[in-house]
């Protein structure tokens, strides 16, 4: 299963930072409520210290209006049973008569009181008292203070986490994004530089790797080069040997022999030669495509390639009396983003193959015409054609179809799909679109800007 | 005429050596580079075949110093290396053509052939594809299917763009770039009626249809 580090990482620690805040900030909200609670009832003993050294006259004498501006703390101070000289105007609370002195928590109708119960002088017993709603709003609101700084910090914290993951981790972002816009044959080596230490050794050990891989492709090559070299030699000398016998005047039936052991001779060197050919287009490495562009334009006019072609292939075609032609293209050139070299093998390898399977007196039409921004060349026979169960098998090295008796290398239709794989193109074949026998091979390649 | 053979390989260069003789030319095969740099110094040769992997001298260095010493002595290299690379190295360096291993024999002689007349200049003024002849001095043309005949101007320059190079095939626009003048008016038959009447003068078959692409006189 694959996954990303950065939304791992971001979404763990997110969550983790939210969930210490959240503990810590319940805790000290009720720390904080505990402690303001705390600090109310110290007020109120603080207070009933004070009244103690009262009489109950002095404590009669408050202004009536201080009740209503001590909004703040709210502390009242009651005779628990109001003497007879009482003034009447205060709002008196009915409290139990059985308190005793010290700390209560009183209900009286529908409100909550914390009250602080003490003798004055003189023996009659005062509630010094607060009600608990205003107790704990005043708890609340300094609880809440206490949170404050957390709840905005915490938004913060989240930000820069994910930011610094974001910086963190984009080296290694843009690595796999380098190694994904590679193409297949590129072995160099990827770049180490401002990679953390973590990644290094995977990019290492990858580098290693490529350079094995690129010495290896390098060692096919020139193996390549070297059996090209190994078996021409002794080819020419063979082919040229056996041309001198032409020379020679021979009996009829040695001669008949001769012609067999020289098209025998002729066929090995063509199957050499496209043997080569697809050895030297599937190891062709970017490198060296790029190194003989500048020597062949990697655009390349499809019609002249057509005329170079069909000058190469109408001798073949007369002498199998068919009729080999352009049918149709537009009147002005095209252009197609390949090299000349790869454009005449792709037409070349398939009009061979037509040659090769239109009966005598058959006829082969190349043709070229221009869609969505693609070059359409067409080449089409008048022979057997291929069974659609075939159509993609005879795309693959040495395979005939069976029960043909031509004498092609297997190799044509392998370095033309090789070609296209490699030029953005692409080839189907078909049957004839006018429903005569034949095969209809198309190729699709992009046109040059 | 003389010939310097630079051919390693014994199989090739006795093959190679008989067949020159065969086709009358003298021949002197040296097998490594440095007997090819003894050889060039002490006779004159009308042509070199060169292969290139060679023993004591590589042939595109042996090349690089024939032409820097002055030596215009036409070179055809003859070798197994088919790169594109290579093939444009040897040419640059001063080969006058360029022949893969394994060729064909008649093959080879035509492109020496090719290339001493390339030398000679005009010494060859008689065009010929082996069927059709062609005389650029009296603009007269020869076919075993009829009389020789004169041509007119543009009928001599219609075969004379053909013949230059049989085998080629040239379109429509092509022929009327080489037969007709800039601003001359051309008929949009002009080329086949040209075409008509040299047919009838040579033969039907003297120059050849390819149906799409244009018209050309058969190879040799």
């Amino acid at each position: 299963m694959s996954y990303s580090i950065r939304k791992r990482l971001s979404w763990s620690l997110s969550l983790s930072i939210v969930l210490v805040a959240t503990i810590s900030g319940g805790l000290s909200y009720v720390g904080a409520r505990i402690k303001a609670n705390d600090r109310q009832d110290d007020t109120l003993r603080q207070v009933a210290q004070l009244v103690r050294l009262q009489t109950p006259d002095m404590l009669s004498v408050r202004e009536a209006g201080n009740d209503d501006d001590t909004t703040d703390y709210h502390i009242g101070i009651e005779p628990i049973n109001p003497p007879p000289n009482w003034p009447a105007s205060h709002e008196q609370r009915q409290w139990p008569s059985d308190l005793s002195p010290g700390m209560h928590s009183v209900q009286l109708d529908d409100d909550n009181y914390q009250v602080m119960v003490t003798p004055v002088k003189g023996g009659a017993l005062f509630a010094v008292f607060q009600e608990t709603d205003i107790r704990k709003h005043i708890a609340n609101s300094s609880a809440w203070r206490a949170i404050v700084p957390l709840l905005i910090l915490i938004p913060i914290l989240l930000l820069v986490v994910n930011d610094l993951l974001r910086r963190l981790l984009a080296p290694i972002n843009e690595l796999s994004q380098a190694v994904n816009q590679r193409d297949n044959d590129d072995t160099s080596a990827l770049p180490l530089l401002l990679l953390p230490t973590e990644v290094q050794p995977v990019v290492l050990a990858t580098n290693r790797l490529l350079s094995r891989l690129g010495e290896s492709m390098q060692a096919q090559r020139r193996f390549i080069a070297d059996a090209a070299h190994e078996l021409r030699t002794p080819m020419t000398a063979l082919s040229l040997q056996a041309q001198r016998l032409e020379a020679i005047a021979l009996p009829a039936d040695a001669r008949v022999r001769l012609q067999a052991l020289l098209t025998g001779i002729t066929r090995t060197r063509h199957l050499l030669d496209q043997l080569l050919n697809l050895a030297r287009i599937q190891n062709a490495m970017p490198a060296s495509a790029n190194k003989s562009a500048s020597a062949a334009p990697l655009t390349t006019p499809v019609k002249a390639s057509f005329t170079r072609v069909l000058e190469n292939t109408l001798n073949g075609a007369r002498t199998k009396q068919i009729d080999l032609g352009v049918s149709d293209a537009p009147a002005d050139e095209v252009n197609v983003r390949a090299n000349e070299d790869n454009l005449d093998s792709i037409v070349r390898n398939l009009v061979d193959n037509a040659i090769r399977y239109t009966p005598k007196g058959g006829q082969i039409d190349v043709s070229l015409r221009i869609e969505h921004a693609h070059a359409i060349i067409s080449v089409q026979d008048s022979g057997p054609g291929i069974e659609p169960s075939e159509r993609l098998r005879v795309l693959d090295p040495f395979y005939r179809v069976l029960g043909t008796e031509q004498l092609g290398t297997g190799l044509g239709l392998a370095i033309v799909s090789t070609l296209l794989q490699q030029l953005n193109g692409s080839l189907v074949l078909t049957d004839r679109a006018d429903g005569g026998t034949g095969l209809l091979a198309q190729v699709r390649l992009p046109l040059a800007h | 005429m003389r010939l310097l053979l630079v051919e390693d390989d014994a199989m090739i260069g006795e093959a190679l050596e008989a067949t020159l003789r065969e086709a009358s030319y003298a021949v002197d095969w040296v097998r490594d580079g440095l007997m090819a740099t003894t050889a060039l110094k002490t006779h004159g040769y009308e042509l070199v075949l060169l292969d290139l992997g060679l023993p004591g001298k590589d042939g595109i260095t042996l090349l690089r110093q024939l032409r820097e010493d002055g030596h215009a002595t036409p070179v055809v290299i003859i070798t197994a290396r088919d790169n594109v690379e290579d093939r444009i190295l040897g040419l640059d360096v001063g080969a006058d053509d360029y022949v893969l291993k394994p060729f064909d024999a008649k093959e080879l002689l035509a492109r020496m052939r090719a290339v001493l007349r390339r030398k000679a200049g005009a010494a060859a003024p008689v065009l010929s594809n082996g069927i059709v002849s062609l005389d650029p001095a009296t603009h007269q043309a020869t076919s075993p299917e009829a009389e020789p005949s004169i041509l007119s101007n543009r009928e001599f320059a219609l075969l004379n763009a053909l013949m230059v190079r049989p085998g080629a095939i040239l379109s429509r626009s092509e022929l009327e770039d080489r037969v007709y003048g800039w601003g001359e008016e051309v008929d949009s038959n002009a080329i086949e009626f040209l075409i008509y009447t040299l047919r009838k003068k040579l033969g039907s078959s003297a120059i050849q249809n390819v149906r799409g692409v244009g018209w050309m006189v058969a190879q040799a």
